[in-house]
């Protein structure tokens, strides 16, 4: 099963930078001795399709507010500028404070929840 | 715990004519039980154990928990060797047909599989190699529709390809995927006991199974190259279940699981923002967007296509692969269809369930 809209918004941003960030916890692991061919092609694959979406996504919002596709002229372009950013094509300041928001209010949550004395599962924070 | 009857007997004719593939005898080998739930699927369980029959690694034994059936499906499943259990009375859900099966489990292995899902030649093979570390619990495999031909099984095909393609691989790596399918997934038996089996207690049992073992400490894989084919919904009717059913356990199971789930690290964000998505952006998606249209200019309506070209990427590519381009092509005016479906599916969820207090229990077969 899928959860929400893929494709859209705060959640597709989620996994673009989390893609990104992959080459980079990779190389920490090769470093530490923990890592593989195997383990490389698979950052390679993500990060090349994450390349991907970024330089569509980016083709997209420039070609609807600079292109005039549609023809866009005046309000029209600035209502498709405003419709590219809402929806994250080109995204916005907005876009990643509200993921941010989102990432640091889950934060505190667990940072709350250690102060209250609810055990942490340390098991799986090692994997 | 329900009485059971089983039984495995071959050569039982179905509708009045012979079945084609008769009893085989599964060598002990792959230490590898499989459960399938079945409830008046005698139309496609067949496709199913002929499947699992031409498995490069075979199963030691074949469960099928015929749940009260009314259409010969316990026959057809006997046919081809199976050992069919069938409780007294209906479990009323996929999870309760499941755990009736898993008390007659003695291997190291348990298998989960829909009745209506085949697999890929070597799919448990490549399932059973996932399993390398002894705290892995759970393999998940890679789900393809095995029909694309109507407007709910286009949009599927689109959905799974991204969702598959590219979320799924990127949860692996940071060793927490979102969910280990419970249409094709396999367990570490005694770490599926340990965790309770299959509850009952929300309407996506896989979710979760998946979230207590990560909060119980276990790990879950998922594996791209093994590969299963469920039937997905054909009609609006079926389809609006299957989704009715996945968003209120969806939301079950975030209310149910949500204090553990700070302590399991990527999955809390990963969740969180799937919450939102599944939320705030349904309402923008689903009201705010023509709203805006309406009342300030047309052009906003973009925003329901806007971010498709970025979405195919992944599509694509992994569509090539496969050489279904021109489907994919095809498919995507349906998946423009199915994303506004299943935002107003997870809207009407978090309403029913978080507003109005009123969770959905009734488990309503939907494929």
């Amino acid at each position: 099963m899928n959860v929400g809209l893929p494709g859209t918004g705060i959640g597709g941003l989620f996994y673009l930078i989390t893609a990104f960030l992959m080459p980079v916890v990779e190389l920490v692991r090769t470093m530490q001795g923990r890592s593989s061919w195997q383990r490389w092609s698979i950052v390679g694959r993500q990060t090349g399709l994450a390349s991907g979406v970024v330089g569509c996504l980016w083709a997209t919002g420039y070609a609807v507010t600079h292109l005039g596709v549609g023809p866009l002229h005046g309000t029209h372009a600035a209502a498709a500028g405003q419709v590219t950013r809402a929806m994250g094509v080109a995204p916005s300041m907005w876009t990643y404070l509200t993921l941010g928001f989102i990432l640091l209010a889950v934060e505190c949550g667990r940072w709350w929840f250690v102060r209250a004395g609810q055990p942490i599962d340390h098991a799986s924070e090692s994997t | 715990m329900p009485k059971v009857q089983a039984t495995a007997q071959p050569g039982i004719r179905h509708a009045g004519r012979p079945l084609e593939v008769g009893r085989i005898a599964f060598p002990k080998a792959s230490g590898l039980t499989v459960i399938i739930p079945a409830y008046n699927e005698a139309g496609s369980i067949a496709d199913t154990l002929r499947s699992l029959q031409n498995q490069t690694v075979r199963p030691d034994a074949i469960f099928v928990v015929d749940d009260c059936s009314t259409d010969g499906t316990g026959e057809v499943a006997r046919a081809f060797g199976a050992t069919v259990i069938r409780p007294a009375r209906n479990t009323g859900s996929k999870a309760g047909a499941q755990n009736v099966a898993l008390t007659r489990v003695d291997t190291e292995f348990t298998m989960a599989i829909d009745a209506d899902t085949t697999l890929a030649p070597d799919a448990i093979e490549k399932l059973l190699a996932a399993f390398d570390h002894p705290k892995v619990a759970a393999v998940c495999g890679f789900v393809i529709p095995r029909y694309v031909s109507t407007l709910w099984e286009r949009g599927r095909y689109i959905e799974y390809l991204f969702a598959f393609s590219f979320y799924k691989p990127i949860q692996d790596y940071y060793s927490k995927p979102l969910i280990s399918s419970g249409c094709f997934s396999a367990y570490r038996t005694t770490s599926l006991r340990r965790t309770g089996g299959w509850s009952t207690r929300t309407l996506a049992e896989d979710m979760d199974l998946t979230w207590s073992f990560y909060q119980a400490g276990y790990r879950v894989r998922f594996v791209p190259e093994a590969v299963c084919y469920p039937i997905e919904p054909h009609t609006f009717g079926f389809m609006s279940k299957q989704l009715k059913r996945w968003s209120h356990g969806f939301v079950q199971n975030v209310r149910l699981h949500w204090r553990g789930l700070f302590h399991v690290p990527y999955l809390r964000s990963a969740v969180a923002v799937s919450v939102w998505d599944a939320t705030v952006a349904s309402v923008a998606y689903l009201f705010i967007l023509p709203l805006l249209a309406l009342l300030v200019n047309p052009w906003f309506l973009l925003g329901y296509v806007i971010d498709v070209p970025a979405m195919l990427v992944p599509v694509i590519v992994e569509a090539a692969a496969r050489r279904e381009i021109p489907r994919v092509l095809l498919s995507v005016p349906a998946f423009l269809v199915l994303r506004i479906v299943n935002g107003l599916s997870f809207v009407e969820a978090f309403w029913t369930e978080c507003i109005l207090r009123k969770p959905f229990k009734v488990y309503e077969k939907g494929h």
